[in-house]
């Protein structure tokens, strides 16, 4: 008996020697080679917003919110945020953790947002993600230089990104209701809508025939502070769209896309 | 004539007198080694030269690791020779990343500490014309040109003895020397070894410059053992299937390693003696 207690003692001393003796801090520099492109095939826009995500071992990059919030936050973690540069990439970032933090066995995401609003400036909600190949994260005894995403230093060029799946609008995003439509000259017309949420991504869709097809006519609309209105029925959020000036009639309504969650 | 005669004595006079005149040595002696490069790679280098004209005292980043022949860029550190420095922020491990800008020669990069809380803090290095590197420090040169190139590491000659804390761990650290070594021609005092080759024995990482080590451990016979491992006790060994191996090469001048301190605590390793 006290010579297997002597045992375990001494092994699990010498775990905690071994688990103690690496680095107490890791590194790795993330980075693409670009172009990397939207799901329109554009290139991303300077500015644009990269994650690098730890995914625990065992799972995998589970996606979005559009309010930039994950999915799966059990076991996918943000680790922190770039921002393409021009090139249609992401810039440099080199990053340093402690070592138990992000653990050897999982892996690294990076992973690129599509943030374009409206009127196609970045910094909006989050419409849609791309991943990259996930890289097995270090242990503390790793006596490499890692990277992600760009690979290690001329290794040759990374595949490029782009953004391949839309994201999920939250669970508890409130049903809209049109509050107010105003046919103007030339086609345009103005949409108002209540029961906003600023963390959802609207389309307004159009028809002339309410058993036809309906067509999207608005993409991104968002609220924030500067577009929202005070209408009878407390905040609204106007959407400006062009439908053919010659139509006789005209059917509208609002959608929150993705919402399977 | 006569006079003749007496001016070339005199010449000949003040000939032996000027040779035998004593010489006035510069003060200082100052040097560069090259080291190489491999393309694409990551390579562990040490600065073995101090400041010049400041004996015993470090030399800046800048002033120690010539940028001439690496890879440069005016704005995008992706697209630059790297260095990349593992040291002390107080207590705390901290990486210093620089890249070889084309107008400004190393310049510091901003990198992100993520803490225990998952916040993340900017973390900006010193100038690397204010960071000083103590001679037997390794760090990273991070090439991104696909072919191999020649590093110069450059400043004065050390006329003090090497003295470079060794915690326990993993180290990036390097022996200042300024030509080829082995590792058994220098002294370890404060080396750790037990029982042969062991969970807790001391090793080096020597890179091989295509991003794998050859590992050397430091030896010390087992109690009781064989009198033919006598030759290997207090030395660095590669473990072979048929025992300890002294290493047959040299670590070129420039070249740094990893020192895994497996024992106890950790030590100043002075290469050079006391």
């Amino acid at each position: 008996m006290k010579k297997t207690l002597s045992m375990v003692s001494g092994l699990l001393l010498a775990a905690s020697v071994f688990g103690a003796d690496g680095l107490e801090q890791l590194t790795l520099s993330i980075s693409t080679p670009g172009p990397d492109t939207y799901a329109d095939g554009t290139q991303v826009l300077v500015g644009e917003t990269y994650l690098l995500v730890y995914v625990k071992q065992g799972a995998t990059f589970q996606g979005l919110f559009t309010d930039g919030t994950l999915v799966d936050p059990e076991n996918n973690k943000i680790a922190t945020k770039a921002f393409a540069v021009e090139g249609a990439k992401c810039g440099y970032t080199p990053i340093q953790y402690p070592a138990a933090l992000f653990p050897e066995g999982g892996s690294w995401v990076i992973v690129l947002l599509d943030t374009r609003k409206a009127d196609g400036m970045v910094g909006g909600l989050v419409a849609g993600v791309g991943s990259g190949a996930a890289t097995g994260a270090a242990s503390a005894l790793s006596t490499s230089l890692n990277s992600v995403g760009g690979g290690a230093a001329g290794s040759g060029a990374a595949p490029t990104l782009n953004v391949s799946a839309p994201t999920l609008a939250l669970a508890n995003t409130p049903q809209p209701e049109i509050t107010a439509v105003l046919p103007k000259a030339g086609g345009a017309v103005d949409v108002r809508f209540k029961n906003i949420s600023d963390k959802a991504l609207y389309n307004v869709q159009s028809a002339t025939d309410l058993a036809g097809e309906w067509q999207t006519v608005a993409t991104r609309v968002q609220a924030s502070s500067q577009n929202i209105v005070q209408g009878a029925n407390g905040a609204e959020l106007p959407a400006a769209v062009q439908v053919p000036a010659a139509d006789k009639v005209r059917f509208f309504k609002v959608v929150v896309p993705n919402a399977t969650k | 004539m006569k006079k003749l005669l007496m001016i070339t004595a005199a010449l000949a006079a003040a000939g032996f007198a000027h040779a035998d005149m004593p010489s006035v040595e510069g003060s200082n002696v100052v040097g560069f080694a090259a080291v190489t490069a491999p393309g694409g790679k990551n390579t562990i280098i040490t600065v073995p030269f101090e400041a010049c004209m400041s004996s015993g005292t470090a030399g800046m980043l800048n002033d120690l690791v010539a940028t001439s022949g690496l890879t440069s860029h005016s704005s995008d550190p992706a697209l630059a020779d790297q260095l990349v420095v593992l040291t002390t922020n107080g207590a705390a491990q901290v990486y210093y990343y620089y890249y070889n800008d084309t107008e400004d020669g190393w310049t510091a990069i901003t990198s992100a500490m993520l803490m225990p809380d998952g916040s993340s803090q900017a973390l900006t290095p010193p100038a690397a014309t204010n960071f000083p590197i103590a001679r037997g420090l390794g760090f990273w040169v991070k090439r991104v040109a696909s072919v191999d190139s020649t590093l110069y590491v450059k400043g004065q000659v050390s006329e003090g003895k090497q003295a470079t804390p060794i915690s326990a761990g993993l180290n990036l650290i390097g022996y200042g020397a300024v030509e080829p070594f082995s590792l058994n021609s220098v002294d370890w005092t404060g080396a750790y070894g037990f029982g042969g080759i062991s969970a807790t024995t001391d090793r080096i990482l020597v890179g091989n410059g295509d991003g794998t080590y050859s590992t050397y451990f430091y030896y010390v016979k087992k109690d009781g053992g064989s009198s033919y491992y006598d030759q290997f006790t207090n030395k660095w060994v590669k473990s072979t299937s048929t025992g300890p191996v002294l290493p047959s090469t040299q670590i070129p001048a420039g070249q740094g390693f990893w020192y895994h301190r497996r024992g106890t605590g950790g030590f100043t390793f002075r290469p050079e003696g006391q």
